[in-house]
């Protein structure tokens, strides 16, 4: 049976382990562990190797999908797990200090992928803070040559998840119907 | 040759009415008429002698733009409606249901003008414009009511014929047929305005707050709405929802005014404040109730439209096929035309969204950018992108849509 995976990144306290479990079929499998370094100003907890969780299609399909772990030192898993995959969801939060960084970080660090996949952008916690907006990032993305849809999000929403994961689908293939 | 009967739903009647008006109708009309759930019906018969009528009728409204039979004692001018005096008469329904008939026959694959003697038809406000679906004085102007069969499955409960998904089919996109778009003795039908009805009013807000670099207020909307200095937000004292039966009146009919606030609101300035709405939701919503299905007056619908960037549509009220739309776009420009084809949606859907992206300023057309600048030209397209005929996982996307619900 042919199995398949979708690829979640982003920075700590993004969402990555919430979206995913607003998705998922099964309890996520996370490797959430106390977080002793600075990640701790963000969250107690903090995904030191990935979150897995899985959507079953009908006919026995599986869709597998990844969330990186959110600390950079983890870098060298993310070829291994994105590879095979359809396309990845970056997750950024606006109430970080420096989220075109991120956003930089994270497009240069899966550049290859996203140049034979898809990119879409879930911006998280704009209710906190509503700059930078997403026309900014935006602005900011066709600096980076890439073009991928943005949305705001709230990880906790299946409905905002589920919004990302279809506008992927779409941008890899606007004529696809349910 | 028998005719089909005209499907005809209740509305607004409580339990017992409605059993009284269903025995009715099926005995008095003898198979002219069917009964079906709110949703199917091609005209609607409602009970306007009781409490909280203009409510009701506000309520149908939202719902169903078709002709009604309005049922009262007295009078009643309303917009689109033919009055039957109570008591109800078998032969007066019969004779208000064959005339009906006649009309949707008429405006079956387009909308039609018909005439109606003026003691049937009463009108309570002079057409916003031509070609539209609103009574002239001595004229009504009716449309069949037919979505498409998808649109109407007649198999839901009236509540959920009441739900979301048909007020974006029919309240943002309209009921204009598929033929009127390909058939051009029907282009003007397809334009509207917008410098002529408050879409066109807040457009002017919006490039004042912005040229000015000061907050705007619209006064005569009974609430003061205020646009933001920061060009972002809208302060207002109403659900946005009142503005949509405002968003088909010319501008003429409502008599509203732009200036400076006397003075600036304090909490316009503060999201957390419940009156404090995103300005993109209050033109995105505008923007859909004023098209209904139409773009606005010299859009070219043989041009490539490209997105400039996608609508926040976690956020905004959306449209059916709004994410294969703004992903065609996106990454490869196509016409109007086209696209409704291509993605095998109805071309007023395409239409709405159009509109919709328009009054965010997130289209342009093709043409002119390739004339304007390169800029664009650094941004590479995902070969990914384009419709393709027999797309490699076209099947697993789809089996991933219907998985999590959407599509």
């Amino acid at each position: 049976m042919a199995q398949h995976k979708i690829i979640f990144t982003g920075p700590v306290g993004a969402g990555k382990t919430t979206a995913i479990r607003s998705l998922s079929d099964i309890p996520i499998v996370s490797t959430d562990e106390e977080a002793s370094d600075m990640t701790a100003n963000r969250k107690p907890q903090t995904t030191v190797a990935m979150d897995y969780g899985l959507l079953k299609l009908d006919g026995g399909e599986r869709i597998h999908l990844y969330g990186t772990p959110g600390q950079e030192r983890f870098d060298f898993m993310w070829d291994i797990l994105t590879e095979g995959g359809i396309g990845l969801v970056l997750l950024l939060d606006n109430a970080r200090d420096r989220p075109f960084q991120d956003m930089t970080f994270y497009i240069n660090a899966f550049s290859d992928f996203i140049a034979s996949t898809q990119l879409v952008v879930g911006i998280t916690r704009m209710d906190e803070r509503q700059k930078p907006s997403l026309a900014e990032y935006y602005a900011h993305m066709k600096g980076l040559g890439i073009k991928a849809p943005i949305f705001e999000v709230d990880a906790r929403s299946t409905k905002d998840v589920s919004a990302l994961i279809q506008a992927l689908l779409f941008s890899l293939d606007p004529g696809v119907t349910s | 040759m028998s005719e089909q009967p005209i499907k005809i739903a209740l509305f607004g009647m409580d339990e017992r009415t409605t059993n009284w008006m269903a025995l009715f109708l099926i005995q008095a009309t003898k198979g002219v008429c069917e009964l079906v759930p709110l949703g199917g019906q091609e005209v609607t018969v409602v009970d306007l002698d009781v409490a909280n009528s203009s409510r009701i009728w506000f309520d149908l409204r939202r719902q169903f733009s078709g002709p009604v039979i309005v049922l009262s004692l007295h009078p009643k001018e309303l917009r689109d409606a033919i009055w039957v005096q109570k008591p109800i008469k078998a032969d007066r329904l019969l004779q208000v249901l064959d005339e009906i008939r006649s009309m949707l026959k008429r405006g079956s694959n387009r909308v039609d003008q018909v005439d109606i003697p003026a003691a049937q038809v009463l009108s309570s406000a002079p057409p916003p414009e031509r070609n539209r679906a609103f009574l002239a004085p001595e004229r009504i102007v009716i449309t069949s009511g037919q979505g498409d069969r998808s649109e109407r499955d007649g198999t839901a409960s009236a509540a959920e014929k009441v739900s979301k998904a048909h007020s974006l089919r029919h309240e943002y996109c309209g009921n204009l047929p598929d033929e009127f778009y390909k058939d051009p003795l029907h282009r003007k039908d397809l334009f509207f305005d917008p410098a002529l009805n408050l879409l066109g009013v807040f457009k002017e807000a919006v490039q004042r707050v912005k040229s000015e670099r000061a907050s705007m207020l619209i006064s005569g909307l009974g609430q003061p709405l205020v646009f933001c200095a920061d060009g972002e937000r809208v302060f207002c004292e109403f659900n946005l929802n009142f503005l949509r039966p405002l968003a088909a009146l010319p501008r003429s009919e409502v008599s509203i005014q732009l200036s400076p606030p006397y003075l600036d609101p304090i909490s316009a300035e503060s999201p957390a404040d419940p009156r404090s709405q995103p300005l993109d939701l209050l033109l995105w919503s505008l923007a859909l109730w004023s098209s209904r299905g139409r773009v606005p007056v010299d859009t070219p619908l043989d041009e490539p439209i490209r997105l400039k960037r996608w609508p926040n549509l976690t956020r905004l009220p959306g449209v059916p096929g709004a994410m294969q739309m703004a992903a065609l776009w996106y990454k490869q420009p196509m016409d109007l035309l086209t696209t409704a084809v291509k993605l095998k949606l109805p071309y007023r859907h395409v239409f709405s969204f159009y509109t919709a992206c328009y009054a965010l300023n997130l289209v342009e057309i093709e043409q002119i950018v390739s004339l304007r600048s390169a800029e664009s030209e650094v941004v590479s397209d995902s070969p990914q992108a384009t419709v393709q005929e027999k797309a490699p996982n076209r099947g697993l996307f789809a089996r991933i849509l219907n998985k999590i619900g959407l599509g």
